[in-house]
């Protein structure tokens, strides 16, 4: 899971402390930190810049030489060979010295620097997608328009290609394993809120009541509010449920005339910052939201959808789909499919199928916010071997009650950034056991929990209102009846590990820091540890033999199906037999059977 | 005669009390004997001195059967059914060359010993289990993800749930059974404390830091009052002790689900102790991430019918085979089950 610490900045909307710090605070008190990667070092170089002329090249037909702006008060020239470089047009310059962003980790750094190109110097590049890293494109160099810029932001010849895009980030990887029970820290947010709680505990002690709020993370207005949804009408859409609590909320939405394009460059950076690709407006959107809330969402083009219905249902025995990857499979029933009138047009929170993908034909489109069973998603991506980003989000158990949320900032995004409008009410199927949670904007009960169960599981002697703070930092609603010690939580709507009260022992433990917990060895009568008599006889033998000069020998349990059959005839017999399944490269060359020692 | 019959019978009995058996044959009632030979009737004599010889040859075997009997009782019985009374000295038998102990299983033995001085029994595993140790028992529903974490080896054969076995992936699938074994410990006021550092195996491919089959000590310690301040004093303790000095520790959150909370506990490097920025162990950063631990879970308890309310315990599970490379620099983990002999010999 990566993490902008530039994005988490601005959610906890307050001065972070330095990077390596802040890595100390995640491994202490997040999960394990597995890289720090310093984006900043790789983009320090390059400039925005206006090219002033642009020329033909006296000596070669297909390359131009340009005079620019980088904001020196004198003109540079480059030459280069991109079709669309012309006057007037705002680019990334990267200038002689610095090295080419593609080729940064390189074993050997692409270093540009000032030469003859045909009889005319050139000093530096006039960089294309490719070069920058950030998309595939190498058709022309970068055009940043002011459309490409983030909110904001001005255009200015020789400003900082990185500062204005973002790229003057870092980004902390944790470790995915930390999260298998935290779907919520899947997206920037999650780890924004439970890292502006960590945070706030280390600030000093409130004291003004007013302010029992201020450690939390800002969360913006489209994810805290419930969404209300317009109704709209131009593109029928039939939205199904045929898969019961397989899927637990399905959404779906029609927009009309959308244009797809590359997204604005500031997206598009923002994508690559988090390791994402980006592909079109469209998708790239609902993989920003995605990195984002953790949620997964989908876009299907309208106009393939055969009968215009949308349906998850179970696949059919034996029915195959094609999907994004350009690889066919077979489903098997227990398969939880998207499918239209003609056929499965995706596998259910893993992949898109082929036949219904956004193209730059696309028009109007179809956009899915579900929620997947999550040990249903694991299975099918076990069965067919097919791991995205959507089904690690997914396999953990999204809460169903952000979709809402997540729904509306996607119609807002799209139709700001690919124009259109929404052609169809939102539909949406909720399992009727999620009633009581979206009633309550909490997926779990309120949990009510004595600070005294609390303390006696972590050795502390917090008091409940220190309690409350802890986790009124990270979002839950605590209070407690008058007279009564006892502390009622209630979790927020994107917690669904909030089970047991031993959870918010965690909770509390984490977030007022493990290394504080007293360190105490647990008191014990002196009567004598009972002996385990066959381990000792085992030693005991051990030791006699070695003493006659045998040595030691461990030898593997079990072997492969194949070295027994070719033992069999020898006086070797293998105690266990294990699955075929075992590996045979792994094992055919390995020891014959187990025999505790042999001299 | 008479007298000679009364005689015997009253040395036979002393010979048992006697500390040198052989002594009886110089007792003063044989030499009282003879002395009244020279009064008896000679018609009687022939007959009275033979009785005598009798009587002497019947205590000389007397003495021998008891002597043998001495003579074993004093030498090491030399019995393969069972050689494993621990009161008894070892057999010596003839050595051909320098016999080795696995570091292995020298380095486990090492471990109980700690544990054992810690107040920890020592429990063994298995190596074959059904998934209701291996997983249900510990919290893992059917279908829970973290399943998934294991790469485990499981048979054709199926169990009565209609699972099929494992190999066991972690020693906590014996943690289940320790907790019912020693449930009787905690009416009586006493903790369970229970170490198991044995097999166990999971599906990896082979190279110089991963094996199929490799060591793993489980922890389990569960009593009224143990908060998880006590599994981090405990663990540092041990590893103090085992390294010989003292040292930092530190716990990080993490997830598994049979603890709640769960941690990865680091040591600072004792090698280089942080000051080497090439140490070879640490990779210069001054801390092993060495093991994961917990809080046990409800669930966990309750299965072995033991109230989570009342009384709360921690588990930790740390690679063996691991301690043992970073002890002697061993720089390849196959070398452990490969069965060389030049390597073994080096230990």
């Amino acid at each position: 899971m990566k993490v902008s610490v530039q994005i988490l900045q601005q959610f906890i909307g307050k001065a972070l402390p330095s990077v390596d710090e802040l890595v100390d605070i995640i491994n202490r008190q997040l999960g394990g930190v597995e890289n720090v990667s310093d984006l900043a070092a790789i983009y320090k170089d390059a400039k925005i810049v206006k090219i002033v002329e642009c020329e033909k090249h006296p000596n070669a037909d297909r390359l131009n030489v340009c005079k620019i702006d980088a904001g020196t008060g004198e003109l540079i020239q480059v030459v280069c060979g991109a079709p669309n470089a012309r006057a007037d047009m705002w680019a990334v310059w990267l200038p002689p010295a610095s090295v080419v962003p593609a080729t940064y980790a390189d074993a050997e750094p692409f270093v540009l620097d000032a030469r003859e190109l045909r009889g005319v110097m050139s000093h530096g590049m006039l960089a294309a997608g490719d070069e920058l890293a950030i998309n595939a494109d190498h058709d022309g160099i970068v055009e940043v328009t002011l459309e490409d810029l983030p909110q904001n932001a001005e255009l200015r010849a020789g400003i900082e290609f990185a500062q204005t895009f973002g790229l003057d980030d870092t980004v902390i990887e944790i470790e995915n394993k930390m999260f298998t029970h935290r779907p919520d820290c899947f997206g920037q947010l999650g780890v924004a809120i439970e890292l502006a709680g960590i945070l706030g505990e280390r600030e000093p002690t409130l004291i003004d009541h007013e302010d029992v709020y201020n450690h939390r993370a800002k969360l913006p207005e489209w994810y805290w509010g419930a969404k209300s949804f317009t109704r709209a009408t131009g593109l029928p859409l039939e939205v199904r449920n045929e898969a019961g609590s397989k899927v637990p909320r399905l959404m779906a939405v029609a927009l009309k005339d959308v244009t797809i394009a590359p997204s604005p460059l500031w997206l598009q950076c923002a994508l690559v910052a988090l390791g994402s690709k980006p592909i079109n407006n469209v998708v790239d959107i609902t993989n920003y939201l995605m990195l984002m809330t953790a949620q997964p969402s989908h876009a299907y083009d309208y106009d393939k959808l055969r009968g215009a219905t949308l349906t998850a249902r179970l696949a059919s025995d034996g029915e195959k789909v094609e999907l994004l990857n350009g690889k066919t499979y077979e489903l098997h029933v227990d398969d939880v499919v998207m499918a239209d009138e003609g056929g499965a047009i995706g596998v259910a929170g893993i992949m898109g199928g082929a036949n219904s993908d956004i193209t730059h034909e696309t028009k109007n489109i179809v956009l899915e916010v579900a929620t997947f069973d999550m040990y249903g998603v694991r299975k099918t991506s076990m069965r067919h071997g097919l791991f995205t980003d959507a089904l690690t989000r997914f396999n953990k158990g999204q809460s169903p009650l952000q979709n809402d949320r997540v729904m509306g900032q996607l119609i807002a995004l799209i139709t700001q950034m690919a124009g259109g409008s929404q052609a169809s009410d939102v539909a949406d199927i909720v399992d009727p056991a999620l009633d009581q949670a979206r009633a309550d904007s909490s997926f779990r009960a309120e949990l009510k929990v004595e600070p005294d169960f609390i303390n006696t599981r972590l050795g502390l002697t917090l008091s409940g209102a220190q309690i409350e703070q802890l986790l009124r930092n990270v979002w839950f609603a605590c209070y407690a009846e008058k007279g009564e010690s006892a502390i009622s939580f209630t979790a927020p709507f994107w917690r669904t590990d909030i089970e047991i009260p031993e959870d918010i022992v965690e909770e509390v433990g984490r977030l007022y820091g493990l290394d504080k917990l007293p360190r105490e060895l647990p008191q014990k009568s002196i009567s004598p540890t009972v002996k385990n008599v066959s381990i000792e006889a085992k030693q005991h033998i051990r030791e006699a033999l070695s003493r006659a000069g045998g040595n030691e020998v461990l030898t593997y349990s079990f072997v492969h199906h194949d070295v027994e059959r070719i033992e069999s005839r020898s006086a070797v017999l293998p105690i266990e037999r294990l699955a075929q399944s075992a590996r045979q490269s792994t094992y055919e060359h390995q020891g014959r059977s187990r025999c505790v020692h042999a001299v | 005669m008479e007298k000679i019959a009364e005689t015997e019978a009253l040395l036979l009995e002393r010979i048992a009390q006697l500390d040198q058996p052989r002594d009886i044959l110089k007792a003063v009632e044989i030499k009282q004997l003879y002395a009244r030979l020279p009064s008896l009737d000679p018609s009687e004599r022939g007959a009275y001195g033979k009785r005598i010889n009798d009587l002497k040859h019947t205590l000389e075997q007397a003495v021998a059967s008891i002597e043998t009997e001495k003579d074993q009782a004093a030498s090491v019985p030399i019995d393969v059914t069972a050689p494993f009374d621990v009161n008894g000295s070892l057999p010596s038998l003839l050595a051909t060359e320098r016999g080795t102990i696995h570091p292995l299983t020298r380095e486990i033995a090492r471990l109980r010993g700690i544990f054992a001085r810690m107040g920890f029994v020592s429990e063994e595993s298995r190596e074959i289990d059904d998934q209701f140790h291996m997983f249900e028992t510990l919290n893992f529903p059917a279908g829970h993800p973290a399943r998934d974490d294991y790469d485990t080896f499981m048979t054709l054969q199926r169990d009565k749930d209609g699972e099929p076995f494992v190999a066991p992936a972690h020693t906590s699938t014996m943690q289940h059974r320790i907790l019912l074994k020693y449930h009787a410990n905690l009416e009586a006021g006493e903790p369970i404390a229970a170490v198991v550092p044995d097999r166990v195996f999971r599906n990896e491919d082979l190279d110089a830091r991963h094996e199929h089959t490799f060591y793993q000590v489980e922890g389990v310690y569960v009593a009224r009052d143990v908060h998880a301040g006590m599994l981090i004093a405990t663990l540092q303790k041990f590893l103090e002790e085992y390294y010989g000095k003292s040292l930092n520790v530190r716990v990080n959150p993490f997830y598994f689900p049979f603890t709640e909370p769960s941690f990865e506990f680091a040591l600072s490097c004792p090698f280089c102790e942080g000051k080497n920025p090439d140490c070879k162990v640490c990779s210069g950063e001054g801390w092993i991430e060495l093991l994961g631990c917990g809080m046990i879970h409800p669930n966990v308890l309750r299965a072995a019918g033991i109230d989570p309310e009342v009384y709360t315990g921690f588990a930790f599970g740390c690679g063996i085979d691991r301690l043992v490379m970073m002890k002697y620099g061993i720089e390849d983990v196959r070398h452990l089950e490969s069965g060389k002999l030049d390597f073994l010999r080096q230990f």
